[in-house]
């Protein structure tokens, strides 16, 4: 049995840096894209299942194999006609493949995903991003600074985490709830 | 919201909530509490502190707030490579053919504006960004032409199919000409299909004005909105109100898929074959009638001719030009005469 802190070092170290080429995999093979993070989710559910049981050799094999697995289930269930796309072993091993260029990003990559991840929040989102990460301000720090309450800058946060984590991991850090960024010159003191 | 995505709104409010100062030995045995309830719950948490501890970066950036909203500021037709559009292949995308910069003149409107030309070779699509943040997605065999004017933006579609999702500006009028018809968008995400001057319109969210410029009192026009689908033709505009599965399935190539509800299969094949060199014919009436629905890669016509071959029991010969599909021993008939007029294109 592996404890959670070799799990989560072995989440991050070895299945995130797969999130993107995971995500093209199954837009490729998926028609219904609002469907897709949710069978992510449930690949990731499964991926620390199984390596809780013991770490695997070969984690992306792991990973797009499990892909497969959800997405046949998936499809029996939902009676799609969608013939041969899962036996389709090659585009598995393409996916495989540039995973590993995926796993080598450098120093630079990240850089430029951060900076198309802030560019594309919102500007209150961003603004709110910016206190927090380069100016270093709690959250009621720069709730006085925006003029703001604290529930909107939590709100933009928890916005900005999801839409940052996503661009990091080379997602196109779209954000899902524009309404929430929208919600804005509420209590201004 | 998705579950997973409702998953990872609450742990990213953990995260918010683990970083204030006031974060306490309780809250952190709720969090622990919250994080045991399932795998999934730890894989969203562990997920987003990792993505957020490597946003850090954004400290190396040195950007300055006064930065903020320059990208509106840029003049308008400023075309910036965009990442193509999803499931194209790389090579695809190198055989793209684009012409950024080229000039025409417009005969209908002077001033005429400087026109910028894309064009995607049959297969291929491809998605393109403005500097407004707009975004245009090219579907196969479409060109198109963009300016901005004394008239706010404009696109011409002279053939073909685009999707387009527009940043509503109150200054800047959008307005897509698909022939004598114009489309003008009020903020909105819709798609516009020309065949010939066959032009469709649906809306995935927002509304569009949709007016035909042939009607000599010029009072042709229909507002629709989210899930709504305008058929112009030569007769004038027919408009399908909350048809949103149709919506639905007329945007499936931007995901790289057919989808079909019950179409003849002539409509079937005639979508197969724009977006290829070697179409697909049918050699008898009853068999262009056949009914068929399904989800298909547009990339895959082997299995869309698999299902018609093993579910249809249709015989598919696959020529150099063209591939055949004549009914179950209709072959030797068949060969001694020519095909029967074919349906859909």
């Amino acid at each position: 049995m592996i404890d959670d802190a070799q799990l989560e070092r072995w989440f991050c170290d070895e299945v995130l840096p797969l999130e993107a080429s995971l995500t093209r995999y199954l837009r490729r093979n998926w028609r219904a894209s609002e469907q897709i993070m949710d069978i992510r989710q449930d690949i990731y559910e499964a991926a620390l299942t199984g390596g809780r049981q013991g770490l695997p050799g070969n984690t992306a094999g792991f990973v797009f194999t499990i892909a497969r697995n959800i997405l046949i289930n998936r499809s029996k269930r939902e009676r799609i006609v969608q013939f041969e796309q899962f036996a389709d072993m090659e585009s598995v091993e393409q996916a495989v493949d540039l995973s590993a260029t995926d796993r080598h990003l450098d120093a630079r990559d990240a850089l430029r995903r951060a900076q198309e991840g802030i560019e594309r929040l919102p500007p209150r989102c961003r603004e709110v991003v910016r206190l927090r990460k380069i100016e270093g301000l709690s959250t009621r720090e720069a709730a006085a600074r925006m003029g703001v309450g604290i529930d909107t800058i939590e709100r933009q946060l928890v916005l900005g985490i999801r839409a940052m984590t996503d661009a990091m991991l080379g997602g196109s850090g779209k954000i899902q709830r524009r309404a929430a960024a929208g919600t804005s010159k509420v209590r201004r003191r | 919201m998705s579950r997973a995505e409702q998953i990872e709104e609450i742990a990213a409010r953990w995260i918010v909530r683990r970083e204030s100062p006031d974060w306490s030995a309780k809250d952190e045995a709720e969090l622990t509490t919250w994080l045991n309830q399932s795998l999934g719950h730890k894989a969203a948490f562990w997920r987003l502190r990792q993505g957020w501890a490597a946003a850090d970066r954004v400290g190396a950036l040195g950007f300055s707030p006064t930065r903020f909203g320059s990208r509106l500021a840029q003049p308008w037709p400023a075309w910036r490579k965009a990442a193509p559009g999803i499931g194209l292949a790389l090579a695809a995308s190198l055989a793209l053919v684009v012409g950024i910069g080229t000039v025409m003149l417009s005969t209908s409107e002077p001033p005429a504006p400087a026109q910028v030309a894309v064009q995607t070779p049959v297969g291929i699509q491809r998605t393109i960004a403005l500097a407004d943040g707009s975004r245009v997605e090219l579907n196969t065999a479409t060109s198109v032409r963009a300016a901005t004017g004394p008239n706010g933006r404009e696109i011409w579609l002279d053939k073909g199919e685009a999707y387009f999702d527009i940043v509503h500006r109150p200054d800047r009028p959008f307005v897509v000409h698909a022939g004598s018809r114009t489309v003008t968008v009020l903020g909105t995400r819709f798609t516009v299909r020309r065949d010939g001057e066959k032009v469709t319109v649906a809306v995935l969210s927002g509304r569009v004005r949709v007016e035909d410029g042939t009607a000599e009192s010029g009072t042709r026009a229909a507002v629709i909105g989210q899930g709504d689908i305008a058929y112009a033709q030569a007769r004038g505009i027919l408009v399908a109100l909350a048809a949103p599965t149709r919506v639905t399935a007329m945007t499936g190539w931007r995901d790289g898929v057919l989808v079909f509800d019950n179409q003849r299969l002539a409509d079937a094949v005639a979508d197969f074959n724009r977006y290829t060199d070697r179409p697909i014919r049918i050699s008898d009436p009853a068999v262009a009638n056949i009914r068929i629905g399904g989800t298909f890669q547009i990339r895959n016509s082997a299995a869309f001719l698999d299902l018609l071959r093993s579910a249809y029991g249709l015989e598919v010969r696959a020529g150099r030009d063209e591939i055949l599909v004549a009914p179950e021993g209709g072959t030797a008939e068949d060969e001694g005469q020519q095909p029967a007029p074919r349906s859909g294109s």
